[in-house]
């Protein structure tokens, strides 16, 4: 597009360069590269020096000569004359030879494009390492910054160290160090002096420390010694106070031991010190078979005495927050295993006893114990019994134990007073806020509340209840104890002895044996022949169900705290069966007969007069039978014996036929075999006339 | 403790002649007199105690105990005991003063006994003022209660006697020795002699021969039983003329004609009322287990009260069943 005139030159150059180059290939073979090579850099180099812009308006150009080239020989071949033809050839060779020049301008561009093409990478791969320079240099930049962050951020140790106050330390300190700091008034460096000063003092407060610490470890040796030497002196009294005892006991005062006791004794919870002191009196006053006496852990009772007001304020704290518990339950369940195991405590406390007891025990003349341990539960406020026997003889009968055991001996001492339920009222709810049953499951873990044992330790529930209408603060009074104590310990020993009593007649029956009884020896016949053949026990529910002995249930001649047997006693081939109920209160109430008679039929009480007769001999005329002081031993065998000839009586009485008179010969002298519109047989014996039997 | 009252035993009832109150006695000498205007009509206060009502007092007029045997005269109430008999205003009994007996009659000793004579049965005849009484040693005696002195004695028996009824001048005992002898008053021997253990249909072997009680009718039949069935014999052709079958009286104590009825209680659980022919008409249960006496009356009240070996009475006012029972006790 630019001037034709510059491009005239180059493209004539060029003209001659393109025969130069296409002639001489062929001829020289061997130097072929070496020359293509040249030519190459030579053609670079003309590239680089030519100026695009001229090469291509001379392309422009020879484009546009080319064209003119092909109208021309267009119109020539449109004349078809032979002169055009000629012309058309010429034409022909020279457009021709336009394509050499394109073909040239081709190449050099060619190149041109190939060297712009490294310039521009070679460019681009300088900015890309500029760029990477400059992000290492942000990046550094950033870290330098963070580094200084944390620099500014770093909090040395010394300022957590507590320094003594600055005005205590400019007076204290010494001079050295207070220069220091005042010269530069720097704080950094007053900072330093203090700490120096700091330093100073802790290390001497340790060395002060480690000589205490030694100081006190040479006085607890002191201490320890002592010690030691003191319980070396505990033996030594001990084995004094041993060897002083036979002397004592020679001399006949009982001082070392009364001493002890009567010390214990103000250790005592009110209502078993009431207790200690009446039953100690009585025993002085006027039983010397009873012991009393105090047991248990004495260190323990000093520690409760000292420390009893708190206990009580407590457990009314406790009670407040348990009911706060029982409130949220619901909402925290997180709480309910601390609420059980807190539970179990409750119980525990609410169940405890005071650590000593005092014990009764009652001796018989016979050398057996009666052993009754009282013990007070603190938070139930109640007295409870244990009690233990011992027999002096041994009991073989395996029936006959049973009535001597404490249950037997101690079971309504007074009239329902059976120890199953708490006689303080309170107890129940008491019981029932820790979750715990009625206080007769906890019998045999503590002991049975008996009312008697309540009275003697001057806890008077039921009075005391009716004045004022709430029991839960029980005072003990003195005046109750003394009222009860001597009954009470009457009726222990005298209930003791009648069981005792009781269970050597019963031994004797399970074995067989009716023992003659001296001092009844005018009072039953000499020869009997009925003979005691069986004893068995029966319980309540055996006894209760027969019909006999309804009317007995019925008055509450008996109830299931009695204790049953079943005797059956016989003639020959005949056989009666008693039911015996043994009161607890014997010998008031005397064991009661119920009658059977197995002969010919059966006979009861309600279907026969002359059994019913038999029964009345034994039930009601038993008075006749208790002679002597020591009836007691013997009241039920006499009436086994009024019983054995009774049957006897009847047997002999009431057989008519020769076949019943040989097996039940008459041996008892009798005038009338049946008296009166009632045909009552003769059941009662005198002696009269060498023993006789005669009607009541 | 078991009280002899639980073993108590009434043998006789006898009703005042005004026919208010009713006395009965027991083995132990007592006697407890009932007001029987209390009983039919009783008051709130023995309403509450249980329905039982006790006797308004107890009187003893004989020392030594068992009282045997009760009747009554128009003035006096007869009370046999052991050995003796002893009469007592009736004013005093009903009124509970205590009273000395107004007369006593003493049965007279036999040598060959040593022991003393229990009155077992008593009755008197209001037509001339004689008192019966059968007793322990087999004989009926015959007392005037003018006099007081004894008639006749009346011997044959060889056990003891049970029980006598009278009927105008005839007289029958039952006795242990199995028979029942018939008896004119004005005679010392039996006019007839009745052995019911001789009859295979009334003996009972397995529990004696002895006749526990024995009743005349106004028209010649004669009632008796004991340990042999209860049976009616005809007076003039001596022949048992009704069996009472009942298997449940085992030994007849009691044995009455009222009306056209015939009444028997004994050891049982049951007191009955049979029409002659041996039909049941009533059967009433009884607290006691064997009844020893049975009295009646129409006037001024309907009342049967029967009692035997137990601590109640038992009170019937229709004759028909068991309406109340009165407790021997004196009220606690």
């Amino acid at each position: 597009m630019k001037e034709n005139g510059d491009n005239s030159e180059p493209l004539l150059k060029k003209r001659r360069k393109a025969p130069l180059n296409t002639t001489p290939p062929t001829p020289v073979k061997f130097e072929v590269e070496d020359v293509y090579q040249n030519v190459i850099d030579w053609e670079e180099k003309e590239a680089g020096m030519r100026n695009p812009d001229k090469d291509h308006q001379t392309f422009v150009e020879t484009c546009d000569q080319f064209r003119k080239y092909l109208e021309e020989i267009a119109t020539l071949k449109k004349k078809g004359t032979p002169e055009a033809k000629a012309l058309i050839c010429e034409k022909k060779a020279e457009a021709s030879l336009l394509f050499v020049l394109l073909r040239k301008l081709n190449r050099l561009e060619k190149l041109r494009v190939k060297q712009a093409r490294a310039l521009l990478f070679s460019m681009k791969s300088t900015v890309d390492s500029k760029h990477l320079q400059l992000q290492n240099l942000l990046y550094e930049v950033l870290h330098l910054q963070k580094e200084v962050t944390k620099c500014l951020n770093f909090k040395s140790l010394d300022e957590t160290i507590e320094l003594v106050p600055l005005p205590e330390f400019l007076r204290d300190a010494p001079e050295s160090l207070k220069k220091a700091a005042k010269d530069q008034d720097d704080p950094h460096q007053l900072q330093k002096a203090r700490l120096e000063w700091e330093l100073q003092q802790r290390r001497q407060l340790s060395e002060k420390l480690k000589e205490t610490h030694e100081e006190k470890d040479k006085v607890a040796k002191d201490i320890e010694k002592q010690q030691q030497n003191l319980e070396e002196l505990g033996p030594l009294l001990r084995k004094i106070l041993d060897a002083t005892k036979p002397v004592e006991a020679c001399l006949g005062v009982k001082m070392q031991e009364t001493k002890t006791q009567h010390e214990l004794c103000y250790l005592l919870p009110q209502p078993l010190f009431y207790l200690y002191v009446q039953a100690d009196a009585y025993q002085q006053a006027s039983d010397p078979n009873l012991i009393v006496n105090i047991v248990g852990d004495e260190d323990e009772a000093r520690r409760l005495k000292g420390s009893k007001g708190p206990t009580e304020a407590n457990e009314d704290e406790d009670s407040d927050s348990e009911q706060e518990l029982d409130n949220e339950k619901g909402k925290r369940r997180k709480r309910g295993h601390r609420a059980v195991d807190r539970g179990e405590e409750r119980r525990k406390r609410l169940c405890s006893k005071h650590p000593l007891n005092v014990t009764l025990t009652i001796c018989l003349k016979d050398g057996s114990k009666l052993e009754l341990q009282f013990s007070y539960l603190l938070n139930l406020c109640v007295v409870c019994v244990k009690c233990t026997v011992h027999v002096a003889q041994q009991i073989t009968g395996l029936f006959a134990r049973e009535l001597v055991s404490a249950e037997k001996i101690l079971c309504s001492l007074y009239p329902g007073d059976l120890g199953l339920e708490s006689p303080n009222f309170a107890n129940h709810y008491q019981l029932q806020n820790v979750g715990l049953g009625q206080f007769s499951e906890l019998i045999p873990q503590l002991g049975t509340p008996y009312l008697w044992a309540q009275k003697i330790a001057g806890l008077d529930f039921i009075s005391h209840d009716r004045i004022s209408g709430s029991s839960s603060t029980q005072q003990a009074r003195i005046e109750v104890s003394r009222a009860s104590v001597p009954n009470t310990i009457v009726s222990l020993h005298q209930r003791f002895k009648a069981c005792l009593a009781l269970c050597k007649q019963v031994q004797s029956l399970e074995s067989r044996v009716v023992p003659p009884i001296p001092s009844l020896q005018n009072l039953v016949p000499n020869k009997i022949n009925s003979q005691v053949n069986e004893l068995k026990p029966l319980t309540w529910a055996d006894y209760r169900s027969n019909k006999s002995t309804q009317w007995l249930t019925e008055q509450h001649q008996v109830d299931e705290f009695d204790s049953f047997y079943r005797l059956v006693i016989a003639r020959g081939p005949a056989r009666a069966v008693a039911l015996i109920a043994l009161k607890n209160t014997y010998p008031e109430s005397p064991p009661l007969f119920t009658l059977e008679i197995i002969w010919k039929g059966n006979f009861t009480a309600m279907d026969s007069n002359s059994v019913r007769d038999i029964e009345k001999e034994i039930n009601v005329h038993y008075k006749e039978l208790i002679v002597g002081q020591n009836c007691i031993e013997t009241l039920l065998l006499a009436q086994v014996t009024r019983l054995l000839y009774c049957f006897d009586v009847y047997l002999e009485a009431t057989s008519e036929s020769d076949e019943d008179k040989t097996l039940f010969p008459r041996e008892k002298v009798f005038i009338q075999s049946t008296r009166g519109r009632t045909r009552a047989l003769p059941l009662k014996y005198s002696e009269f006339g060498g023993g006789m039997f005669t009607q009541r | 403790m078991v009280d002899r009252i639980n073993y108590n035993t009434v043998l006789s009832q006898v009703f005042s002649p005004c026919g208010n109150f009713l006395a009965a006695s027991n083995t132990y000498g007592d006697i407890a007199v009932y007001s029987l205007n209390n009983v039919t009509n009783p008051s709130e206060v023995s309403k509450s105690s249980n329905g039982i009502q006790h006797p308004s007092h107890h009187i003893r007029p004989l020392e030594g105990g068992n009282i045997c045997s009760l009747t009554s005269t128009p003035k006096f109430l007869i009370a046999g005991g052991i050995g003796e008999i002893k009469g007592q205003t009736w004013d005093s009994v009903t009124g509970g003063k205590k009273e000395k007996p107004r007369f006593k009659v003493l049965i007279p000793a036999q040598r060959e006994r040593s022991e003393q004579t229990d009155v077992n049965s008593l009755q008197y005849n209001s037509a001339d003022e004689r008192l019966c009484a059968g007793c322990g040693d087999n004989n009926i005696y015959i007392f005037n209660l003018e006099s007081g002195k004894l008639i006749r004695t009346l011997s044959g028996h060889t056990g003891f006697i049970h029980s006598i009824n009278l009927s105008e001048n005839q007289l029958v005992s039952a006795s242990e020795d199995g028979t029942v002898r018939l008896w004119d008053m004005r005679q010392t021997a039996a006019t007839n002699i009745i052995k019911p253990f001789e009859n295979p249909r009334l003996n009972r072997p397995e529990l004696g021969k002895w006749v526990g009680a024995a009743a005349l009718s106004d028209d010649w039949l004669l009632l008796c039983g004991g340990g042999p069935r209860l049976s009616v014999w005809h007076l003039r052709s001596m022949e048992v003329t009704t069996v009472f079958p009942m298997k449940d009286l085992k030994g007849v104590h009691v044995a009455k004609f009222h009306e056209d009825r015939v009444f028997a209680g004994g050891a049982g659980p049951h007191f009955y009322q049979f029409s002659l022919n041996g039909q049941v008409y009533g059967q009433i249960p009884t607290s006691a287990s064997t009844v020893y006496s049975a009295e009646l009356q129409e006037t001024p009240q309907r009342i049967l009260s029967i009692a035997g070996s137990s601590p109640y009475i038992d009170i019937c006012t229709t004759f028909n069943y068991l309406d109340q029972k009165l407790a021997f006790a004196l009220p606690a």
